[in-house]
């Protein structure tokens, strides 16, 4: 094995080997999930250097100066104002959701107008009108880090694979019986993972478009779907009150995670694939071992149904979304409420981390967007200027450009 | 309402729960009779340049009504609502009778529908405070309703702006969806 | 489905008479209309002309729907309230459309001129249509190219009590904000007239007896209807908002917040001919909203009362000459913006909620 360099990750924060293995070129990463500004440098490198061979004593210095660099990273303050750049007329009915490439150079959004379209951040011009399907376009996503491929999946029960470049379709996937609402690619980016109002997830391959596998056993819709960072585990919401944890190669079930007393709204793994965490409409979320499938806490508090629920980039916090208008964010390991976000006037139905895990951003019917600090619970800035409720949004990764979509047809960019 | 609880109202719909689909050209009076269900203010309704949807109460029901806009631009679209629709109603101006021949291509094309086959449909003659409406009696010769016979329909006259009308269009509803959930 | 009756002629209705009370229960029930005074559509219709004029005066059409299709080179004047109106098939025609309740909708027409006060107003399939507006929503078009928009400037002895029957605030004018259901890339279907141009350019005054029995102007400075920039066109970077609220929950309190937003509108025409008014909305706030707009509780008690009235003027030291005049007016209870590097977002913010209001 020999170590060719590094690459640096920010968010979450790690370093990158390439290192080469029987002539092989291998990478392989060191998360430093908890990293800290006040971090002691020489301390981590020693222990760093303890567990991977590759790091020897001359590569130290190096890792050395790319922690420094890292921790300059997070120690940044934010305390960025957004303007609202640009209000896209988006579509001719409302949007769906929304999503960036890694980059956010540019961005996606789809529509009950069966359209989705590609735009440039910078400009707010349309690049691409991906025009094909016969529903409504619900679930969409770019196939990051890559970015080079979009998948949208629609009313019409199929979905399609794009070229982000030329806005050419690749692929279309059919098999589903019903509506397909949720996807996701994997992060090595050769598998689709979607599912569907008929109750099955399936697989496809992106280089062929064939399908690789359907997970059936949810007794319900399933409406949430994701692959864990590895890539080897898919885990699914349904409608049933039931989470599962799927293994990727064999299409078998490995979890069934049985506790909610609602329908599920949504299910993530964290970064280091240890734990779930699910939200229900039973007004709690609960936070499982990813190995074992046990329920190692409740998160009780909300007083509606929970709507969206999200980790931060390190998996160690976690943010909640609920019906009764407010958010709150909770230590993933100790699972103490950190802080309450408390202000809108409607239901919040989406919630997101900021890549840095410095903001937090919700969405809410009250047709306006809210920039939180997590930490002290502190309203940071209200977006307002949507004519009608808010039912996507999302951060881009240098976190300094957010993106919403609306019930009112127009898309807006904030920076 | 959210994406989630969109989802939530599109999927079959548990006993109890209808979701009815508002259909009819531009200026038929389509949010004003939503609006009326819902018991809100009609003065001050903005032409739907997408969708709307309201949850209402009625005789043991509640109705998950989507009002969707009638341009013949977003016309094509309606179709994106039809799944796992209970009822159909379709909202005409009985006093724009330039029109009669639009709205009624309009509707049997979306009696024609595959998706709506069998769903019962309760047509609005709605605007009859209006000098220069037709009567539904008129209004049903004139589409030749008498002619379908794959489902339940009725003709209700109708005032969304007073309310006149509305409350037994959906008793119609409540009596025929009862005959269908039981 | 048909309902199957027994007839009384048939054996089976001596088996099974009908129940008494069922019977009572199966009669048509009586609605409004079905007993309503009968009326003679062709008094509220004007179809099939030719180079002709028509004028219809207040009390003659008393909040009917009116129906015009048909017509080519004429000239219609509507001064009265319409439940709706439809004008279908015209061609080289000139039209004023008194207060309407419901729609003003226009299909099929080609060069024509319209004046009219709506609560929605509606195009389809139309060609060169110069429109000067007051609209309580958002206009929209559909399948329409060449369409010019104005701000409606008008005034006659009724025109106050008409308005107030459809529910129209003349504090509402939305002809600035059009909706284009068809847009065509790198097009654009609609467009604003200059400031330069007024309503009597396209639109002729009736004969001088009708004028004079109306005491009507179509005049920018005697104009009942404020006349509005639109947001899109703000001559200077100096922008002030002043915002009325309602004493108490009275109609008195309603009416002299009126009043007064209307007599600072005037004081400014009058003396200050560079400052102008932007756009101008009535509507209620909530106190969420209020706190974000004003950035103080301070008038929250008012909010209860009822509707807010927003005036935005536009112009070098509009800020400056506004305070004074509010202050020397004594009206109250009144917010003025004070200049800072948050004030257009204040505004915006102002208007965003004034959108959300009003839409669905």
């Amino acid at each position: 094995m020999k170590l060719k360099r590094f690459l640096l990750r920010y968010y979450p924060p790690g370093i990158i080997l390439e290192y080469e293995q029987q002539n092989v070129l291998k990478t392989k990463s060191i998360d430093l999930l908890d990293l800290k500004p006040n971090t002691n440098v020489q301390e981590l490198v020693e222990e760093i250097a303890k567990k991977e061979r590759l790091i020897t004593n001359s590569r130290k210095e190096q890792v050395a100066q790319l922690i420094i660099k890292l921790q300059q990273k997070i120690s940044q303050p934010d305390d960025r104002y957004f303007y609202l750049f640009k209000v896209l007329r988006a579509h001719i009915l409302p949007l769906t959701n929304v999503g960036f490439n890694k980059s956010g150079s540019c961005f996606i959004t789809g529509s009950y107008d069966r359209t989705c379209k590609v735009w440039d951040t910078a400009s707010g011009e349309e690049l691409h009108t991906l025009d094909g399907h016969r529903n409504v376009v619900y679930a969409i996503g770019f196939n990051n880090p890559y970015g080079d491929k979009i998948a949208t999946g629609s009313f019409d029960k199929t979905c399609k694979l794009w070229s982000t470049e030329s806005g050419k379709c690749f692929h279309t996937f059919k098999g589903h019986n019903s509506e397909i609402v949720c996807l996701s690619f994997n992060p090595q980016s050769t598998m689709l993972a979607t599912g569907s109002m008929d109750n099955s997830a399936k697989l496809w391959d992106i280089e062929t478009g064939v399908e690789l596998s359907t997970l059936t056993g949810h007794s319900a819709e399933i409406i949430s779907i994701g692959f864990n960072t590895k890539g080897d585990q898919v885990i699914t919401g349904s409608f049933d009150h039931t989470v599962s944890v799927w293994d990727v190669n064999s299409g078998e079930r490995i979890h069934s995670l049985i506790g909610h007393k609602a329908e599920i709204s949504s299910a993530q793994f964290n970064w280091d694939c240890s734990m779930i965490i699910t939200g229900s409409m039973d007004r709690t979320c609960k936070i499982w071992d990813a190995g074992s499938g046990q329920c190692m806490g409740v998160l009780v508090g909300h007083e509606d149904e929970v709507l969206d629920v999200v980790f931060d980039y390190t998996g160690q916090y976690i943010a909640t979304a609920s019906a009764d208008c407010t958010a709150r964010i909770y230590n993933a390991f100790t699972h103490e409420l950190i802080s309450k976000l408390e202000g809108h006037q409607g239901e919040i139905s989406k919630i997101t981390f900021n890549p840095q895990g410095t903001r937090v951003i919700t969405a809410s019917a009250d047709k306006t967007a809210r920039i939180w600090d997590p930490f002290t619970g502190d309203c940071k800035q209200i977006l307002e200027g949507h004519t009608d409720e808010i039912f996507s949004c999302a951060f881009n990764y240098e976190g300094n450009t957010i993106i919403t979509g609306s019930k009112d047809n127009t898309c807006r960019i904030w920076r | 309402m959210g994406l989630l609880s969109l989802l939530k109202k599109l999927r079959s719909n548990p006993e109890q729960e209808l979701r009815i689909l508002l259909l009819g050209l531009d200026n038929a009076g389509k949010t004003t009779l939503l609006k009326s269900l819902a018991s809100e203010d009609v003065s001050h309704i903005t032409p739907t340049q997408g969708f709307n949807i309201k949850s209402v109460q009625s005789e043991g029901f509640k109705l998950n009504v989507w009002d969707i806009g009638g341009q013949r631009k977003i016309r094509p679209y309606w179709r994106n609502y039809f799944e796992n629709t209970d009822v159909l109603i379709y909202v005409i101006d009985s006093a724009d009778r330039k029109r009669f021949d639009e709205t009624g291509e309009e509707l049997s094309e979306l009696l024609a529908e595959e998706k709506l086959m069998g769903v019962p449909v309760l047509i609005f003659a709605n605007k009859q405070d209006l000098m220069n409406s037709a009567r539904a009696s008129e209004i049903a010769e004139g589409l030749n309703l008498h002619t379908i016979r794959d489902r339940p329909w009725n003709i209700q006259a109708c005032s969304a702006l007073n309310g006149e009308g509305v409350k037994d269009g959906l008793n119609w509803i409540s009596k025929n969806i009862q005959r269908k959930k039981k | 489905m048909g309902c199957l009756f027994t007839s009384p002629y048939s054996p089976l209705y001596y088996l099974f008479p009908p129940a008494k009370s069922q019977s009572l229960e199966e009669q048509p029930k009586v609605y409004s209309w079905d007993v309503r005074e009968r009326v003679d559509p062709k008094d509220y219709m004007i179809e099939n002309k030719q180079n002709d004029v028509f004028i219809k005066l207040p009390g003659s059409i008393n909040g009917m729907q009116f129906i015009i299709q048909n017509l080519e080179n004429c000239v219609v004047y509507l001064f009265d309230n319409v439940a709706q109106v439809s004008i279908d098939d015209c061609k080289n025609c000139k039209f004023f459309i008194g207060p309407s309740k419901g729609s003003v909708f226009i299909r099929d027409c080609s060069d024509c001129n319209l004046a009219t006060v709506c609560q929605q107003f509606r195009t389809r399939d139309c060609k060169r249509i110069t429109t000067f507006l007051s609209c309580g929503t958002q206009p929209i078009i559909e399948s329409s190219t060449s369409m010019k928009f104005s701000c409606l400037t008008i005034n006659y002895a009724q025109l106050t009590e008409q308005l107030k029957n459809a529910k129209i605030s003349i504090f509402n004018n939305n002809w600035n904000n059009i909706h284009d259901f068809t847009p065509v890339p790198g097009e654009l279907n609609y467009s604003f007239l200059s400031q330069t141009y007024q309503l009597i350019d396209y639109v002729p005054l009736p004969d001088k007896f009708t004028c004079n029995q109306l005491k009507l102007t179509f005049s920018k400075t005697d104009t009942l209807i404020p006349l509005t920039l639109g947001i899109s066109n703000r001559p200077t970077s100096e922008s002030v908002l002043v915002v009325y609220f309602p004493n108490d929950s009275t109609d008195q309190a309603q009416q002299n917040q009126e009043i007064q937003a209307s007599q600072l509108i005037n004081e400014i025409k009058n003396n200050y001919s560079h400052i102008l008014l932007v756009q101008a909305k009535k509507y209620n706030l909530s106190e969420l909203s209020a706190e974000n707009v004003f950035g103080t509780k301070s008038f929250n008690d008012y909010l209860k009362n009822g509707p807010i009235i927003g005036l935005e003027f536009n112009g070098n030291d509009a800020s400056r000459q506004c305070h004074e005049l509010v202050e020397s007016l004594k009206l109250k209870p009144v917010f003025v913006s004070c200049p800072s590097s948050n004030l257009m977002h204040q505004i915006d913010t102002f208007y965003n909620f004034a959108d959300m209001q009003m839409s669905v």
